[in-house]
């Protein structure tokens, strides 16, 4: 069965290559969740059957995280491979996190996932690919239809690049009273969108998790922070 | 004939007997080492212990005679109530439970086709219905089954009810109860005997388990089964054997994923010993069904191929699908444990999850953390009572290290303990933001002189001192 719908996917596409599968144009573009970086990505989101290359950088996890969640939220599935092992927490909403065991086989997992075609998103972090490897997944992305975001994708030829800044000075900080700084509250995220013909720039605030350790030794003492 | 029925006045345990035997509350099992016993002469029991009645299938079997050594058995192991049992024999249940409690003694045998005949002329009481039932019977002057069975079913049923045409169809010797449960249908396998040969290099098994495989593939899917677990069995030339249990995430009748997991078994052991022939049986199997889905969920038309995908991924041990444990450790690297997720775990999360949560969560900067602390080299100065990262650098393979400068740097926050149950640790966090606008946590280890050799190696470690936890991003 899998293998005639394929060969009839064959098919359609020699017959009319330009066709794009009805599902992306109804389905619209994958949102981030911050509405000004929205509206500075072309469609109004992540492109569907589409690489964005995405440069790390400070708010990239927070918004691709996001973006999962949102996929999610709307009933569709998507998929974060974890290649360095760096994500504390799990994801909202139920998207799929991966560990898999090496480079390569983050690769593999991210191209299975792709092949499947029941994934909006795929986030690939941790995992450089090589000249090959990036042709493979690039077909992957195709066939299946989803939406890849390559963090440290360089040497894609993504329809979308988008890279986060922050400065040093763009953190607002909860002070004491003696006006030394203590917990991080938000951030101002400068974000530049480049596609071919297009090229915006977004400027938004992202709140900032503290709920970092709870530095008490035992549940039952309190915090011993900070020594003043 | 197929049925023998074991009947004896001690077995019985239901609200009359027990009056009847003066013991309110009696056990309501079978008598001790009494079905062990029977067992050893025919295939299958069951016990009623409401009517007090042992089921014997004896189809197959001379039924008289296996009827004879039973009771025989019984009377001389001393089994509770054996002295005293009776058997009946007949093709239907009730006749031969009826021939068992109207024996005088021994076995009592009922003509195959004459079972109606027999139960005429015997008491409505003998089938224990309920008492309520048997005085309406009484009142109208029904007492034997014959005047019972000569009724028309309509009459039974407007007159007595539901209960009334059950016993109706018994005394017509029409039993519809079932015994025993089915027997299970037996599990697909395949094996192959090497009569000329040895085998000692496993990889050499793969054309053999390929083609036993097909085999085991093709009887599955003829029963509308799916396997959820293969057994590999390799007999060995010196004796005994070698197996392995293979479980796939998605059970599956398809070939190529089992011979997968053949070739990935194979390629990885080494044998014992040399193989003497293959095994290939079915451990555990589930009904091929498809799964009802919501026709709204957008993702229900791909869940099959997702599946597959999944457990692809999964079997190949290519990734792990995990989710996190949180612990109220101190410290953060062993806060975290991952727990590796099965595949009907995802996909119920996800369908879950969909349902449910329609709206995305505000994105927020999260902690990353290291797998393990990263050292690093830290240029401090001293603040009150502790010292204050105000530039570092990080020793990275292939990057040309660097010095960035720590503009803004929050605490210390500190931590200590591990007294009592591992190394002890003290720790002084910092959140900082550098010169490229990254917020980093750093952290100065203050038992590193400690762990080094005390206070004389405190100058040459400089470097061991500070740690990179992790960043926000």
């Amino acid at each position: 069965m899998a293998a005639q719908v394929h060969a009839l996917k064959e098919l359609l596409e020699k017959r009319f290559p330009s066709a794009v599968p009805l599902v992306w144009r109804t389905a619209g573009a994958i949102r981030t969740g911050v509405a000004e970086l929205d509206r500075a990505l072309p469609g109004g989101g992540l492109p569907r059957g589409r690489v964005v290359g995405w440069t790390p950088g400070p708010g990239s996890v927070a918004l691709l995280r996001s973006a999962c969640a949102a996929a999610v939220g709307g009933g569709e599935r998507a998929a974060w491979v974890d290649g360095g092992g760096t994500l504390a927490a799990g994801l909202e909403n139920g998207a799929l996190l991966l560990r898999p065991t090496g480079r390569c086989q983050a690769l593999e997992s991210a191209e299975e996932l792709l092949r499947s075609g029941g994934f909006a998103l795929v986030v690939l972090c941790g995992a450089r690919a090589a000249d090959a490897e990036r042709v493979r997944l690039s077909r992957a992305v195709r066939e299946g239809g989803s939406t890849l975001v390559a963090l440290d994708g360089e040497g894609f030829l993504a329809g979308v690049r988008v890279s986060t800044h922050i400065g040093p000075t763009d953190w607002r900080w909860r002070l004491d009273p003696w006006g030394e700084p203590v917990v991080p509250e938000a951030v101002c995220v400068h974000a530049r969108v480049r596609a071919p013909g297009w090229n915006r720039e977004a400027e938004f605030w992202l709140r900032v998790v503290s709920d970092e350790p709870d530095l008490s030794v035992e549940p039952g003492l309190g915090d011993r922070r900070g020594s003043d | 004939m197929s049925l023998i029925c074991l009947w004896s006045p001690g077995w019985e345990t239901g609200a009359g007997a027990t009056e009847r035997r003066g013991e309110p509350g009696a056990e309501s099992g079978p008598p001790e080492g009494l079905l062990p016993l029977l067992l050893e002469e025919v295939p299958r029991l069951a016990f009623d212990a409401g009517r007090g009645v042992v089921w014997a299938d004896a189809r197959g079997l001379p039924t008289t005679r296996i009827a004879v050594s039973l009771l025989g058995r019984l009377g001389a192991r001393g089994v509770e109530g054996g002295s005293a049992a009776r058997a009946g024999v007949a093709a239907v249940g009730v006749a031969a439970e009826l021939a068992a409690r109207s024996a005088e003694a021994g076995v009592r045998v009922v003509r195959a086709g004459g079972e109606r005949q027999f139960l005429a002329p015997l008491s409505l009481e003998l089938l224990r219905p309920d008492p309520r039932l048997l005085t309406l019977l009484d009142g109208v002057g029904v007492q034997h089954c014959g005047q019972l069975a000569a009724l028309e079913r309509e009459a039974v049923e407007v007159r007595f009810g539901a209960e009334g045409v059950e016993l109706w169809r018994l005394v017509r010797a029409d039993d519809r109860r079932r015994f025993f449960a089915p027997i299970p249908p037996e599990r697909s396998h395949a094996s192959f005997d090497f009569l000329d040969y040895e085998v000692r290099d496993a990889r050499r098994l793969i054309f053999t388990l390929n083609a036993l495989l097909e085999s085991v593939c093709a009887t599955l899917r003829e029963r509308g089964d799916r396997a959820r677990a293969l057994v590999l069995e390799l007999p060995l030339a010196g004796g005994g054997s070698w197996s392995r249990t293979l479980r796939a995430a998605l059970s599956t009748s398809e070939r190529d994923p089992w011979l997968r997991r053949l070739r990935d078994l194979l390629d990885r052991i080494r044998l014992p010993d040399a193989v003497t022939g293959v095994s290939l049986r079915v451990d555990a199997t589930e009904p091929a069904a498809a799964t009802q889905g919501d026709l709204f969920d957008r993702g229900f038309a791909s869940r099959g191929a997702v599946e597959v995908a999944l457990a692809r991924l999964i079997d190949g041990e290519i990734a792990s699908f995990v989710a996190p444990d949180f612990s109220r450790h101190p410290l953060p690297e062993r806060r975290t444990r991952w727990r590796a997720q099965e595949l009907v775990e995802l996909i119920e999360t996800r369908s879950a999850d969909a349902t449910l949560a329609q709206s995305a969560p505000e994105p927020k900067l999260t902690l990353q953390l290291l797998p393990e602390p990263r050292a690093i080299r830290v240029q401090t100065r001293r603040r009150r009572d502790h010292l204050l990262p105000v530039r570092y650098r990080v020793e990275a393979k292939g990057a040309r290290p660097r010095w960035y400068t720590l503009v803004t740097a929050a605490g210390p926050e500190r931590i200590s303990g591990g007294e009592y149950d591992e190394r002890p640790f003290a720790r002084e966090y910092f959140r900082c933001v550098d010169d490229s606008g990254t917020l980093l946590w750093l952290f100065r280890d203050a038992l590193a002189q400690a762990h080094e050799g005390g206070e004389s190696a405190r100058s040459a470690s400089a470097q061991g001192d500070w740690y990179l936890q992790g960043w926000w991003e």
